[in-house]
């Protein structure tokens, strides 16, 4: 036989992934092959009794009767016993695809936890997440139904084989050249079919993106007559990927009539060789007509066996990209552990650098925050504040220059070292389904009430969740669907506040104090945790009056330092916005006290 | 096969014009093969005949081996060009079906309502479309023909049994028809079964989504070990339900096999029961032949229900694609009216998409060259007002005139070719700055650009790019920012130079110094030409002609911003609110 899938299996280095994967439950994979194999010998067992039948109608004799009940009761035995022996062969590979793929996507979400920050940053959530669910759901479609259909379909070829040989060996040899003619013809055009899959492979790829593109740009062409010339690429790329499937389809017709013709002309070889060794009085008539039986149920499990090799092939895809991953590769390395040193400042930017793309985002960066103070960076929109922000908090290192805590890199930080220094409150901080009080503790356990209470007074979220019926049992929606863009980010500083660190990084804070004094949110942090250093992002001016230390970030430069009136005297492009922002104030100011009092006096 | 299935075969061949002779032609080659495959049968029975009865009948013609070989090869060769014949044809056929069916499809998508499509979101769509076509694509290539070409030789086998022996048929026929209700009674019970399934593994993916994305979160918390424990619980439930409906279908399945297997036994046991009232002594050849040919019908039936289940699928995905093809398009005018005037009119319009609050009996009047503002509450979709006026989608009820012309008889592309939009997250093409901004324009001369870039006030940000108004832009490569974008799309709003522009400026929030960049663009946009302008800052519109404020999808007031005021209505309340925070 030319179908051993095994062979398959160790020539490539895919399986082995595959074959270490169901090492831990060796027992029940030898359990489940064995039964397999059984059900092939209770089918042939079936073939057999058929066989008895017919021959006892060959040589009739008085006793048929009673020998045909006991056939008809042999038959009814062994459709039960197969179908237990099914039941039971499913059950346990269901059971060892379950638990090997269960702890798999365990071992891939641990793996997913040890990923430091950097490394987390250069793969797409959508990347991470196709492998654990959709990747992994192939292998254990594959491992629970196609395994078992697999064995069972190959020991029954083999089976037969092996009978037929018994009857006669030229028999088994014809039907053996049978096989691998239709085995070689079809790999033959394999081979040519692979480039012609790939071309449509890519011409469909390139189709579908060009539809979304068009769906996605539809608004803008729309608006700009230019529809009808994208519609035109996306009917070009149409006909493209009908010209390669017109191209790839011809060739996959010829090869799935060479196969299943050639295997299932069997009798082509086999009835000649019956005949003749018949008519050489080699055979007897009974055992051409039980090879003919046998040859005729080999046809299924020798088809199946075909297509379920190609389901075998299509889970090379999926297997690759899990390998990566399955050699738990990404443990962290620790490149030359730099200890934390309080001597050294708190944090520190030195002539930090940031190029995304050749396109500078940040240039010679370079302070340190002042302990126990507010630390403002204040830059204009798009300017790389969020960057800077990303550098402080140790989610992306810097292209040059280095970020340090008291000495030690920031992007180094392991996660308990960055809980234990920092809270970070990124821009877009994610929030679970549950209730609001879950959201803020994170899990974290032995958090007082006090200290909750506090984190959630301190960042302004006491008012929002007095409105609330449920207060802090205030059900949240997957992603804080429910919640606008400022209460999520009030969360999300509670949260960062809750254990009191020393340093906290707020990215976008402005969005924080929207409609709210801008003052009483920095004062509020100030009172209310004295000893903590604070960084906050910011691109409004207000609130910055009452002598924080103000670092101006613009074109990616830091371009003055100081407090607020240094800033107005020494920094012109400070002085520039604050005398905008100035004059919208007054004028919306004045435009309200003036018309205020209008109103109600109307009343 | 049911009516469904037919249906939506039918329904598919309606939108398609060539192809679907050959597709009948492919699929009735491959029922020829089907049928060619048991001849090899007959020719055996040939030979068994002639082998029991060379005394006694001297009618039978005695073949040589090599007869038998040529007469053999002769059928192999027949079928192998039936079954190319079969598969090439309605392989063709069904890749120019399809194909002719996504151009239609996509065509009515081209000239459906833009709202319709941008209901779910974008990349959604089309990735649901394209997973749709595939889908029936493969019912039509393998699954539909895969089917006939076991049934119809079937029903051949079973036609050809019945003349052998009617009586051992009935076995054949009621073990055939129980396996099949045996399938169809799994197919009831398990659409249960498939939605608890569905529901569990909804919820895995939620938690897995949800932990991967939360994942940096966790990590900044140190958190991610508490976490692992949910992500257990999760995986250990999805399990149990995994192996419950996979033991139920491999079960369903085996109950259907059964039953196909009773056929043997059911053969076997008339056999025994009718064998009393023959003749003792002669040989039943019938029987031999029988037993036989039961062999090479079962075969081919015991791979089906997997085929069904595929083929259900299938349908689904039809009917999912019809239900796009039935969406109601745009009715373009034969010709177009072009408005002399550019003042807007809303009479009466309503619009709802059933998920959001719409808009109710919206009615006002936009004079030429002057400034409208809407405002609402956040809540408050006052932007589909914008999309009403530019044709994105079409209101339930009333009419939308511009310049006196119902927009209805201007035509889709009358209405964009007279205004620009400004809206939030501008879109930006993989093109350089320029070419983006030229679109708007695609005529314009390198200076046209620049000037309109620099009216914008685009140019200082343009000039800090690595390349300048040449740097490539967009999701592929250097990615700009809200305020960028909105400026982008500002300046190619200069550059078309249409008589109307509509704004959208909700949320974005800049720094004093952009946002006067932003603000004082928009002011020089503004002048002399109709705007219509959608916002929640209040400041920015104070000295618009109008304001119109929607509360609740209703159109509660209406007049300049101190007449608003004097009122002291829900415009007054809303001022208030802004006023107090700054």
């Amino acid at each position: 036989m030319r179908v051993e899938p095994y062979n398959v299996e160790e020539s490539i280095k895919p399986w082995s992934v595959f074959i270490s994967l169901l090492a831990p439950c060796k027992g029940k994979v030898t359990l489940v092959l064995s039964l397999a194999a059984s059900i092939s010998l209770t089918e042939l067992l079936s073939v057999y009794l058929l066989f008895l039948s017919i021959q006892t109608l060959l040589s009739p004799l008085p006793s048929t009767v009673d020998k045909l009940t006991w056939i008809v009761l042999g038959l009814v035995g062994a459709i039960l016993i197969k179908s237990a022996l099914s039941m039971a062969a499913y059950y346990f590979s269901h059971q060892v695809a379950l638990k090997a793929l269960t702890e798999l996507r365990l071992m891939l979400v641990n793996c997913f936890a040890a990923l430091s920050q950097k490394c987390l940053s250069k793969h797409q959530p959508e990347e991470l997440k196709h492998v654990l669910i959709d990747d992994v759901k192939k292998l254990e479609d594959v491992i629970s139904q196609h395994s078992v259909e697999l064995v069972q379909a190959v020991i029954s070829c083999l089976a037969i084989v092996i009978a037929l040989y018994l009857i006669d060996w030229r028999l088994a040899l014809s039907i053996v050249t049978v096989v691998s003619i239709a085995r070689i013809s079809s790999s033959l055009f394999m081979s040519k079919m692979a480039s012609y899959q790939a071309k449509v492979n890519d011409a469909e790829t390139e189709l579908n993106s060009t539809f979304s593109d068009y769906v996605k740009y539809a608004p803008l062409t729309k608006v700009h007559d230019l529809d009808s010339q994208y519609f035109a690429t996306l009917g070009n790329k149409a006909d493209n990927y009908h010209d390669a499937a017109h191209r790839f389809v011809e060739q996959v017709a010829l090869n799935r009539v060479l196969c299943s013709a050639l295997l299932g002309s069997s009798f082509i070889f086999m009835l000649p060789t019956a005949i003749w060794l018949h008519s050489a009085e080699l055979l007897t008539l009974e055992h051409v007509l039980l090879s003919m039986l046998l040859v005729m149920s080999m046809v299924v499990p020798i088809l199946s066996v075909h297509h379920l090799l190609e389901e075998f092939s299509g889970l090379q895809d999926s297997i690759r990209r899990i390998t990566p991953w399955y050699g738990n590769q990404y443990s962290l390395q620790k490149s030359a552990p730099q200890a934390i040193d309080l001597k050294y400042p708190q944090l520190q930017f030195y002539n930090v650098g940031f190029n995304y793309k050749q396109h500078a985002i940040l240039k010679n960066v370079h302070f340190e925050l002042r302990p126990h103070a507010i630390n403002v960076v204040f830059a204009g929109a798009g300017y790389g504040k969020s960057t800077l922000a990303m550098l402080a908090s140790g989610l992306i290192s810097p292209s040059s220059g280095r970020v340090q805590l008291f000495g030690k890199d920031v992007s180094e930080l392991s996660d308990s070292e960055r809980i234990n220094y920092m809270g970070v409150v990124t821009q877009e901080s994610y929030l679970f389904e549950g209730s609001v009080r879950d959201n803020i503790l994170l899990g974290r356990s032995g958090v007082s009430t006090a200290a909750l209470e506090h984190a959630v007074v301190a960042s302004q979220l006491k008012p929002w969740l007095q409105q609330q019926t449920n207060g802090l049992e205030t059900q949240l929606q997957t992603r804080g669907d429910n919640l606008s863009r400022r209460e999520k980010l009030l969360i999300a500083i509670a949260r960062a506040l809750i254990n009191a660190p020393p340093l906290v990084i707020i990215d976008d804070a402005d969005l924080a104090m929207d409609n709210y004094s801008h003052a009483k949110f920095y004062q509020a942090l100030k009172g209310h945790y004295p000893n903590t250093t604070f960084l906050v992002f910011t691109c409004t001016y207000l609130g910055l009056e009452n002598g924080q230390q103000i670092n101006v970030l613009h074109n990616g430069e830091v371009i003055s330092q100081g407090t607020h009136e240094v800033l107005l005297a020494r920094c012109d492009y400070y002085a520039k916005g604050w005398q905008l922002q100035r004059s919208e104030g007054t004028q919306s100011s004045t435009l309200s006290t003036s018309q205020t009092p209008q109103a109600s006096y109307e009343h | 096969m049911d009516r469904q299935t037919i249906t939506s075969i039918f329904r598919v061949f309606k939108h398609v014009e060539e192809g679907k002779k050959r597709y009948v032609n492919g699929v009735l080659f491959r029922v020829v093969a089907g049928c060619l495959s048991i001849s090899p049968l007959v020719l055996c029975f040939y030979w068994l005949y002639s082998e029991l009865r060379t005394t006694s009948d001297e009618n039978v013609l005695f073949m040589s081996l090599s007869g038998y070989l040529i007469v053999l090869v002769g059928l192999f060769f027949m079928q192998l060009v039936c079954a190319y014949l079969g598969y090439s044809q309605s392989f063709i056929a069904s890749s120019q079906i399809i194909h002719a069916y996504r151009v239609k499809l996509i065509n009515h998508i081209k000239i459906l309502p833009l709202g319709q499509i941008n209901q779910t979101p974008n990349t959604e769509f089309a990735k649901q479309i394209n997973q749709d076509i595939k889908t029936v694509e493969h019912g039509l290539t393998h699954i539909v023909p895969n089917l006939l070409a076991v049934f119809i030789p079937t029903v051949l086998g079973v036609a050809i049994l019945a003349l052998i022996s009617p009586l051992y048929t009935l076995g054949v026929c009621l073990s055939v028809m129980s396996a099949l209700y045996v399938m169809r009674i799994a197919k009831n019970k398990f659409a249960q079964m498939t939605k608890e399934k569905a529901l569990s593994d909804n919820q895995i993916s939620r938690t897995v989504t949800d932990y991967i994305e939360a994942l940096r979160v966790l990590k900044l918390f140190s958190q991610s070990c508490h976490w692992l424990a949910r992500v257990e619980k999760q995986l250990k439930i999805n399990k149990h339900h995994s192996l419950q409906m996979g033991l139920w279908q491999s079960s369903s399945a085996l109950a259907y096999r059964i039953a196909l297997n009773m056929i043997v036994v059911l053969f076997v046991a008339m056999l025994a029961v009718t064998r009393p009232e023959q003749s003792v002594l002669t040989i039943d050849f019938e029987a031999i032949i029988y037993a036989l040919l039961l062999m090479q019908i079962l075969c081919p039936l015991y791979g089906i229900d997997k085929q069904f289940r595929a083929l259900r699928t299938a349908v689904q995905s039809e009917q999912n694609l019809e239900s796009w093809l039935g969406k109601p398009t745009l009715t373009e005018p034969v010709k177009a009216h072009m408005p002399k005037r550019y003042s807007i009119k809303f009479e009466r319009v309503s619009y709802s998409n059933g998920i959001d609050q719409g808009i109710e009996h919206a009615s006002f009047y936009v004079p030429e060259n002057s400034v409208t503002a809407i405002v609402g509450e956040v809540g408050d979709d006052t932007s589909i007002l914008l999309k009403l006026c530019s044709r994105f989608v079409e209101p339930a009820s009333g009419h939308i005139k511009i310049g006196g012309v119902d927009i209805k008889d201007i035509g889709s592309q009358g209405v964009f070719s007279m205004l620009s939009m400004v809206l939030q997250n501008a879109q930006l093409i993989d093109a350089s700055v320029m070419d983006n901004i030229r679109i708007a324009k695609p005529d314009a001369s390198n200076e046209d650009v620049l000037q309109a870039c620099e009216q914008a006030n685009c140019l200082e940000f343009i000039n800090q790019l690595p390349n300048g108004a040449t740097t490539q832009v967009g999701d592929k490569s250097i990615r700009l920012s809200a305020h960028q974008r909105q400026r982008i799309a500002i300046a190619r709003a200069f550059l078309k130079n249409a008589p109307i522009v509509l704004l959208d400026e909700t949320t974005t929030s800049f720094d004093p110094i952009t946002h006067n960049d932003v603000a004082s663009a928009t002011t020089r946009l503004m002048k002399n030409r109709t705007v219509v302008i959608v916002t929640h800052h209040l400041s920015n519109i104070i000295h618009a002609d109008n304001i119109l404020v929607i509360n609740e999808g209703k159109l509660v007031e209406s007049g300049t911003h101190r007449c608003l005021l004097s009122i002291g209505g829900y415009y007054t309340r809303l001022w208030r609110a802004q006023s107090r925070a700054a």
